[in-house]
């Protein structure tokens, strides 16, 4: 529909150029005024529909180079082009529905966590600001969810609508410190750039409870461990003190490697296991989030350098509103 | 139950020389054992068992235990050994009467150090929901028992890949192999998780688990979760 209108639009231009140094030739030279004006009405007529049939095929032609060079619709090609930033006020804010609402549900996504990091900055005392590359990043990564959570592998998709975000901080929701298993995940998903891309799936998990999933394809709890096939590793021969990290979280059904992918590892202090367990349950429980219900996982590098903390939320159609909250400090 | 000294010393010395059999390389430096001030307080007991006494004093300091569990040194100041607790919901005795003792990367086992359970070892898994606090040996000499006869059985076996002892033969799943070993093996006693299983449902209502707190999961740990802030707060 989009694509018809620029057509025409860009049609109407050329052919009123057209008619605009037509009409600017007849009336420019002083020997050609001085024709008689029948003869002149006439003439004038005649190259009208010439130019304007040849405007209409320029029209065209313009069209079909638009279709080819732009196959989907021209737009907002996801919420990185989105005219919004850390610094709108999105109470106010009345452009949600442009680009006829695809991009509704990832801006409140947007919105939620800009807003929230913001509440936590000064409840929490962080050091942390929303940097231009760091907004691009978020947004990028939003995008990048979204459109795993609708299945796709490229481009950019907007959010369906209700679905709960898991954002991992240094801090769980209870403030112990898990910096390093937060860490690991921002780093399993390329700092924002899934490597390979095929791990953007991670962002997009679905529960499953007691890692059942990964139980039922005969995987044992401490696989990377035990399992011939998964050896060697980074985790072999790790010291005491430290344990074997993994991401996707074993209760996914991304877990080990029933994505399609192994699982990334890394030793993280043994101490950091209990408040990363404490954190997904708490996720689970207080968003609400099933067994075998899809979740967004949406790591934000800064966040985690800031030793912000965890939280999560649901997007809604009513809004976006957070579910897991940290404690107070 | 505590056990007789002679017959716990029998028990560690039979696993030691299995393990090493086995092929791990055994690390160790003795200490006094003696546990810190600390430990009665953070704990609330008036006193700690000899049995578990002796057993810090062995000074073991490497990956020695099946499935490369450690044991646990004392804790000390700032360490979060009541946090470490906040999975074990549940227990037939003071959540607060038992000290971690091994870990074992996602699964904690402890030491009852009070009451009826004294000396009693109880593990539950570090994951999110699970909710398996269960009895994993009457004692400590049971438990060492049971893991020399799982190498006898060849069912915890050494590899050179991570250099210590594993259940399972990296194939079937571990779970399995264990529960055809029964009764000759208790597979609740071996590092593994299970929560799927029905043995570990029944062992948790033999041993006096409470099922509604098991049922409740989430909101019966955030009780808990409660409860060690507040221990916290009255320690400061």
């Amino acid at each position: 529909m989009r694509r018809i209108t620029i057509w025409i639009a860009l049609t109407l231009v050329v052919v009123g150029l057209a008619v605009y140094y037509q009409a600017n030739g007849s009336t420019g030279h002083g020997k050609e005024s001085e024709r008689p004006a029948v003869a002149a009405g006439a003439g004038a007529l005649g190259s009208f529909l010439v130019v304007a049939a040849a405007g209409i095929g320029i029209g065209i032609v313009l069209g079909l180079l638009l279709a080819i060079l732009f196959p989907s619709p021209i737009g907002i090609g996801g919420i990185l082009e989105y005219p919004i930033d850390p610094d709108t006020d999105f109470d106010t804010f009345e452009n949600w529905g442009a680009d006829e609402g695809e991009w509704y549900n990832s801006l409140k996504a947007y919105a939620e966590v800009i807003k929230t990091t913001l509440l936590l900055k000064d409840r929490f005392d962080l050091d942390f600001e929303w940097a231009n590359l760091d907004d691009s990043l978020l947004k990028r990564t939003i995008d990048r969810a979204c459109t795993a959570q609708r299945g796709g592998t490229g481009g950019s998709q907007g959010c369906d609508e209700d679905f709960a975000v898991y954002v991992p901080g240094a801090r769980n929701y209870k403030l112990a410190d898990m910096s390093q298993t937060a860490g690991h995940i921002v780093e399993a998903m390329g700092d924002g750039f899934p490597q390979p891309p095929t791990r953007m799936q991670w962002y997009w998990p679905a529960r499953s409870i007691n890692g059942q999933k990964a139980r039922d394809a005969g995987h044992n709890r401490n696989w990377f461990d035990t399992e011939v096939q998964f050896q060697p590793n980074v985790c072999n021969g790790r010291p005491p003190g430290q344990v074997c990290d993994e991401f996707p979280f074993w209760t996914t059904n991304q877990a080990v490697n029933l994505s399609g992918l192994t699982a990334s590892l890394k030793p993280v202090p043994g101490t950091e296991s209990l408040p990363q367990a404490t954190d997904i349950i708490g996720f689970h429980n207080k968003c609400r989030v099933d067994d075998n219900e899809h979740f967004i996982v949406l790591p934000i590098k800064p966040w985690v350098q800031a030793n912000g903390p965890s939280f999560g939320f649901r997007v809604s159609p009513g809004g976006a509103s957070v579910c897991m909250s940290p404690a107070q400090p | 139950m505590l056990d007789d000294m002679g017959d716990l010393r029998d028990a560690v010395v039979g696993y030691r020389a299995a393990a090493i059999a086995a092929g791990l390389t055994w690390s160790a430096a003795a200490t006094s054992g003696e546990p810190p001030d600390l430990v009665h307080r953070l704990f609330d007991v008036d006193h700690v068992a000899e049995q578990l006494v002796w057993l810090q004093s062995l000074g073991w300091d490497g990956r020695l235990l099946p499935n490369g569990g450690y044991l646990l040194p004392w804790p000390t100041a700032g360490s979060e050994a009541l946090e470490s607790l906040a999975f074990s919901i549940g227990t037939p005795f003071g959540w607060r009467h038992q000290v971690p003792l091994f870990h074992f990367d996602f699964l904690l086992y402890t030491f009852v150090l009070a009451g009826d359970h004294e000396g009693e070892i109880w593990r539950y898994e570090i994951s999110p929901d699970a909710w398996d606090a269960v009895r994993a040996a009457t004692s400590l000499a049971a438990l060492f028992r049971q893991w020399t006869r799982g190498i006898a059985a060849g069912v915890v076996v050494h590899r050179d890949q991570t250099g210590w002892l594993q259940v399972g033969d990296g194939v079937r799943r571990d779970v399995d192999m264990l529960l055809e070993r029964m009764p000759d093996l208790d597979p609740l006693a071996f590092p593994v998780s299970m929560p799927e299983q029905p043995l570990l449902r029944a062992r948790q209502r033999e041993c006096g688990v409470d099922t509604d707190c098991i049922e409740r999961g989430f909101e019966c740990q955030e009780e808990l979760l409660d409860a060690i802030a507040a221990a916290r707060a009255s320690l400061q």
